[in-house]
This record gives C-alpha cells, sequence and structure tokens, in this order.
C-alpha cells in the first residue's frame, strides 16, 4: 500500500511540474484569444447566417455541413441578450477546447519518473506547436478545436474498463464531434482500431454503434452530392496554388488524382510539415536559397520525431505481435489510421487545420516515442548516449520554438482581425449595402474589432523572428 | 536534455510576458512613436492613425504635412484623405473612410485627380470603385510640382512658403 501510495504521489510530483511548464504557453494562449477581436470577414456573415430563419442548418445542401456548430451560434445569439456577453461567450467556446485538451493530455499520459516527465514536456510542444492544432485557434471557427478534447477523452474511456455511462459518452461525443465538423468521423475508425486491438472500453456494441452512425451520416451527406462543386476551394500543388476554375478544368474530367494529393499532403504536412495547402513552399524557398531559420526548424523537427516514432512504431508493434496489443502499440496504430482519415477526409483541398484530430494522437504517439529513444540512450555505450542525448535537445528546442511560433500566430491573427475593422469597412458597406442585417451586425461589432488593447506580436529582433518563424 | 529547452521556453515567455505587463511601452511590444495623424499615414501605420481619430482628431480637419517631393519641403495645410492619396497609403485612406472622412462628389473628384496626377493608377482605381469620378476641374488644373501645393492651394488652405526643417 505504501509502495503503490509513493508511487501515486511521485506521479502527480511529475504531472505538475509538466502541467507548470505547460502553463505559460496555455495562459497566453488563452489570454491571447480572449483579448481578440472576432475577424470582419467570415464572423459577420456566420452571424447574419443564424439571424437568417429561412435556413435550415440540418440539411446539408452545401459542402459545409456544420450544423451542432451554428445550433450553438444560433442558440448563444438568439438567447443572451447583450452583444458583448454573447461573443465572451463564443471566446469560451474556443478556449475550453484549449485547456481541456492540453490538461487532458497531460493527465493522459500522467509522467512517473523524470525522463517521462521530459518526454511529456516536449510531447505538449508537439500538441501545441503542430499545424493542425495553430490553425485551428481562429475566432470564431470552433469545429476541429471542439472535435480535439473529444477525441482525446474518447480515447481514454476507450482505453480504460468498462462502465455503463462509457459507452453513451463516447456515442455523445462522436455526435458532437461530427455536428461541428465531418473531420469528428475520425473517431469511427479509432473505434475500430481501439476494438481491434483490444482496448478494454471499445466493445463490440460500442463499436457497431458508431460504425452505423458513421456510415449513416456518409449516406445522409451523400444525398446531396450532386449540389458539391468537384473543388470547393483552391488546391495546392507543386509549388503554386490552383484557383478553382483552374482545377476544375485541368482535373474536372477525373479529380481522383488530385483528390489523392490534396489527402497525401494533409498526412505530410502533419508528419513532415510540407506541403501546407498542397504547396511545398519551403522546399521551393531552400532550393531558390532563401529558406529560413524556422523552415528548416519545422521541417526538421517535423522528420526528425517522425523518423523516432517510426523507429517505436516499428519497435511497438514487433512486441505486439510476440506479447499482445499494449496501449503504445495501439498508440501507433490509433495515430496512423487517425491520419489517414484526416488524409482522406481532406480529399477536395488540403489544409493544415483538417490534420487537427491526427494532432491529439500525433503527440501521444511522440511522448511514446519520445520516452523510449530517451530510455534507450540512458542505457547506450557514452558516445552514443551523446549523440541520441544531443538529437533529443536538438528536437526538445525545435519544438519549442514552433510552440512559440504558435503564440506568435495566434497574436499575429488578432492584429489582423483589427485591421480588418479598419480598413475594410468601406469596401463591406458597398459590397453589402442590400443585406441590412449584415451591415446591422457589422455595425454593431466595429467597438469589439477596433479596441486598441489587441493583443499584437512581440517585436523581437530579426533573428529571433527568423528563427521561430514569426508571422 | 529534452527537459531543457521546455524550461528555458517556459521560463522566456514568463520574462517576456513579465516585462510586458512592467513596460507595456519598451520597443518589444509597441510600434515606433508617431507624433501627428499626418506621419501615421505617411508611415501607413493605420493603427496608430486610427488612435487620433478615436482619440477625438476630426478626420475632415486638415492635418499639416510636409515631404521633400509632393509639397518641395514646404509645410502645408491638407486634408488627412488627399495626404493619404498622395502618399499612396490605401489602408489609410480605407481607415479614414470608413471612420468618418467626408466623402461626396467634390472630394471624391479631387482625390481621384490627385491620384491620376501622381500615376498612381492602383489608388486611383480604388477611388473609383468607392464612386469617385474625375470632373472638369481636373482637366483644367493647371499642373504644378510640386504636386500638393496647387490641390492645397485650390482648396484654400493656409500654405506657408518656409521650408519645414525640422521633418
Amino acid at each position: 500500500m505504501a509502495g503503490a501510495g509513493t508511487e501515486h504521489t511521485r506521479a502527480h510530483r511529475w504531472t505538475t511540474l509538466v502541467l507548470a511548464l505547460a502553463a505559460p504557453f496555455t495562459a497566453i494562449l488563452c489570454l491571447t484569444l480572449w483579448r481578440s477581436p472576432f475577424p470582419l470577414t467570415e464572423t459577420v456573415a456566420i452571424f447574419e447566417n443564424v439571424t437568417n430563419t429561412a435556413t435550415n442548418i440540418w440539411i446539408p445542401d452545401t459542402s459545409y455541413y456544420r450544423p451542432l456548430f451554428y445550433l450553438m451560434v444560433s442558440t448563444i445569439w438568439h438567447h443572451i441578450g447583450s452583444l458583448d456577453t454573447r461573443l465572451a461567450v463564443l471566446k469560451l467556446v474556443q478556449i475550453v477546447p484549449v485547456i481541456v485538451l492540453i490538461i487532458g493530455f497531460i493527465w493522459h499520459l500522467r509522467p512517473k519518473t523524470f525522463l517521462e516527465a521530459a518526454a511529456a514536456s516536449v510531447a505538449v510542444a508537439v500538441v501545441i506547436g503542430s499545424p493542425g492544432f495553430r490553425d485551428n485557434l481562429e475566432l470564431p471557427l470552433s469545429y476541429t478545436i471542439v472535435g480535439m478534447p473529444l477525441a482525446l477523452i474518447a480515447w481514454m474511456l476507450m482505453n480504460r474498463q468498462p462502465r455503463a455511462w462509457h459507452a453513451p459518452i463516447i456515442v455523445a461525443l462522436t455526435l458532437i464531434a461530427i455536428g461541428f465538423k465531418e473531420q469528428g468521423l475520425v473517431l469511427v475508425p479509432l473505434a475500430v482500431v481501439c476494438w481491434w486491438t483490444g482496448a478494454p472500453g471499445a466493445t463490440r456494441g460500442l463499436v457497431a454503434t458508431l460504425v452505423t452512425i458513421g456510415a449513416a451520416y456518409v449516406l445522409f451527406r451523400l444525398q446531396w452530392r450532386g449540389e458539391w462543386p468537384i473543388f470547393e476551394q483552391a488546391i495546392g500543388l507543386g509549388f503554386r496554388e490552383i484557383e478553382v476554375p483552374e482545377a476544375t478544368r485541368r482535373f474536372g474530367d477525373f479529380p481522383y488524382w488530385i483528390y489523392a494529393y490534396n489527402a497525401m499532403s494533409t498526412i505530410s504536412n502533419a508528419l513532415f510539415a510540407e506541403p501546407g495547402r498542397g504547396v511545398f513552399r519551403i522546399v521551393q524557398a531552400w532550393s531558390e536559397g532563401r529558406a529560413q531559420a524556422w523552415q528548416f526548424a519545422h521541417v526538421g523537427s517535423s522528420i526528425g520525431l517522425t523518423g523516432v516514432m517510426a523507429w517505436w512504431g516499428l519497435r511497438s508493434l514487433r512486441d505486439a505481435r510476440s506479447h499482445g496489443w499494449s496501449l503504445e502499440s495501439r498508440t501507433c496504430m490509433a495515430t496512423a489510421v487517425v491520419l489517414l482519415a484526416c488524409g482522406a477526409l481532406s480529399f477536395n483541398y488540403s489544409r493544415e487545420r483538417l490534420s487537427g484530430m491526427a494532432v491529439v494522437f500525433y503527440g501521444i504517439a511522440a511522448f511514446f516515442a519520445l520516452r523510449a529513444a530517451a530510455a534507450w540512450a540512458v542505457e547506450a555505450p557514452r558516445v552514443r548516449f551523446a549523440v541520441t542525448g544531443l538529437a533529443l535537445l536538438v528536437l526538445s528546442a525545435a519544438w519549442q520554438t514552433r510552440a512559440l511560433a504558435t503564440v506568435e500566430y495566434v497574436r499575429a491573427t488578432a492584429l489582423r482581425s483589427h485591421r480588418e475593422w479598419l480598413v475594410m469597412l468601406p469596401d463591406r458597406r458597398l459590397e453589402f449595402g442590400e443585406r441590412p442585417a449584415y451591415l446591422g451586425i457589422m455595425n454593431a461589432m466595429i467597438d469589439q474589432g477596433t479596441e486598441p488593447a489587441t493583443p499584437r506580436p512581440v517585436r523581437y529582433p530579426e533573428w529571433v523572428a527568423l528563427t521561430i518563424g514569426q508571422p | 536534455m529534452m527537459a531543457g529547452p521546455a524550461l528555458l521556453a517556459a521560463l522566456g515567455v514568463c520574462a517576456v510576458e513579465g516585462r510586458r505587463v512592467l513596460q507595456p511601452q519598451a520597443a518589444l511590444f509597441a510600434a515606433p512613436f508617431v507624433f501627428s495623424l499626418a506621419d501615421a499615414i505617411e508611415r501607413n501605420d493605420v493603427d496608430q492613425a486610427y488612435a487620433f481619430i478615436r482619440a477625438g482628431q476630426d478626420p475632415n480637419q486638415p492635418i499639416g504635412v510636409s515631404n521633400p517631393i509632393l509639397t518641395g519641403g514646404r509645410r502645408v495645410l491638407i486634408s488627412p484623405l488627399l495626404w493619404a492619396v498622395a502618399t499612396g497609403r490605401r489602408d489609410a485612406l480605407l481607415m479614414l473612410l470608413g471612420y468618418g472622412a467626408r466623402w461626396d462628389a467634390a472630394i471624391g473628384a479631387e482625390a481621384l485627380c490627385l491620384a491620376e496626377e501622381l500615376g498612381d493608377g492602383t489608388t486611383a482605381a480604388l477611388l473609383e470603385h468607392h464612386g469617385a469620378r474625375l470632373d472638369e476641374r481636373c482637366a483644367g488644373r493647371r499642373r504644378t510640382d510640386p504636386p500638393l501645393v496647387s490641390f492645397a492651394a485650390d482648396a484654400g488652405f493656409l500654405l506657408r512658403d518656409a521650408p519645414d526643417q525640422a521633418r
């Protein structure tokens, strides 16, 4: 009993240390989001949509189907009196998932030794520094950031001994995640992997229910397939972006190869930081001799970490073959399957944000992989220990700069939104002159958009800005 | 070794934010100070230009400006809108249009005339997009060098001949 208690206390101590290290980044991210203005583009149109009673949010007659997001915004809009309170609640919808995700992530890893705490602190930086996380922090587009902690909670529950309330909760989490954005569908293959690899909480009934929900959702959406355009947004290909008309002209007859390219781009971006939006911008910059330090840090840290994860993944799968499935080998499978699912769901166009759901599992896998690498190094001869230790140090430092870049990115986004309010009003008044609801909402939101205390990026010296990739 | 960068990053972030709280106007956080609306427009610093409007400065009140090319170094009084057109600062121009600058046919024609005279097609297109049209006064205008001087004179604004060496 005393031994178990001591171990418990030790786990608490290391978990608290990792929480303390993650706290500055998390707190600054959340405070920045709290003080950020809502952007003029997108936001006002979303609010106008929910005031339009003719819009049926449940009918997926466009490629974008986010009924629960619109239901949430509509509920907030129609049931909260003042505009300021509505906007504050909508910001909380963005902020609370970030807090739940970071705390839940650390709680799930629960490091018990110094080595595990070190690996966990890097894994937290991996989550915060990942483009899939960063790109989902834009107000008020909370579609995927809401889904990310839900995926983590579902994963945690499926890896526990089942209780009567687990399955209904997991089903509810899946429905909410899908209702916010189709990326929530990744919870279905995740549950299948958990069941297949013997996760205690992934019962056959639960998995059958989720597969039925997933299939029904896809069939429901496909009823309106005829109304979707072949390409919804600009696509990247090689070194350039192609606008919708050109893409339709070039690939419209047989778009499946370019769909596969988009899917692979999203997966590759999550694993190697290239290409972004389907465009190999960093490779292009490097080939033209104008690559910056942050670009090397992004690609290098992603390739390095994915390499360590591949080494660990093969090891854990080999162990699974001889000793049965473990949490580690299951994590490896879950990461691969969720990544594939994110890729498949981004077939129409590739964006960093579309790998958001995979970030959670990439982060967990990073923890296990780094822990394994560090443990291997500790037992290695002196030279190998030094080389591996140095490599892990560089990898950790690179991911910390990426986490810092996320903080600066959110600040830069806030400033960009602020500037939109300063310079876009005349154009919007011309363009939306026939839409009084739009103009009314826009005019009511000017004060929040022009608030002088808007967050601004730190004006770092140039070498720091170039190293972290300050936007 | 992995924990070192995490610890350093956390401490670094705390140090930077601590300094922001203690010295919010330090160069690390605040843009270089501008002394007037004219300066802010010339630097295309929309934030600080808006700060003057927000603080109560009338966006239609003439401002004193000086530029070696545009005014030949003379100090000229001119509307902020024309100054934004003259310096080609389209963001500042849009900010002024959005936050109280008077905009009618005469002002639009004058602004468009200035943009045309300076050969700034992009700004001219922007002004036309917002309804500006050239009128007969522009066609009959005698082109002067420096260009802003005649616009200031036509508008009846005070014109000082002494070059402003302070700028």
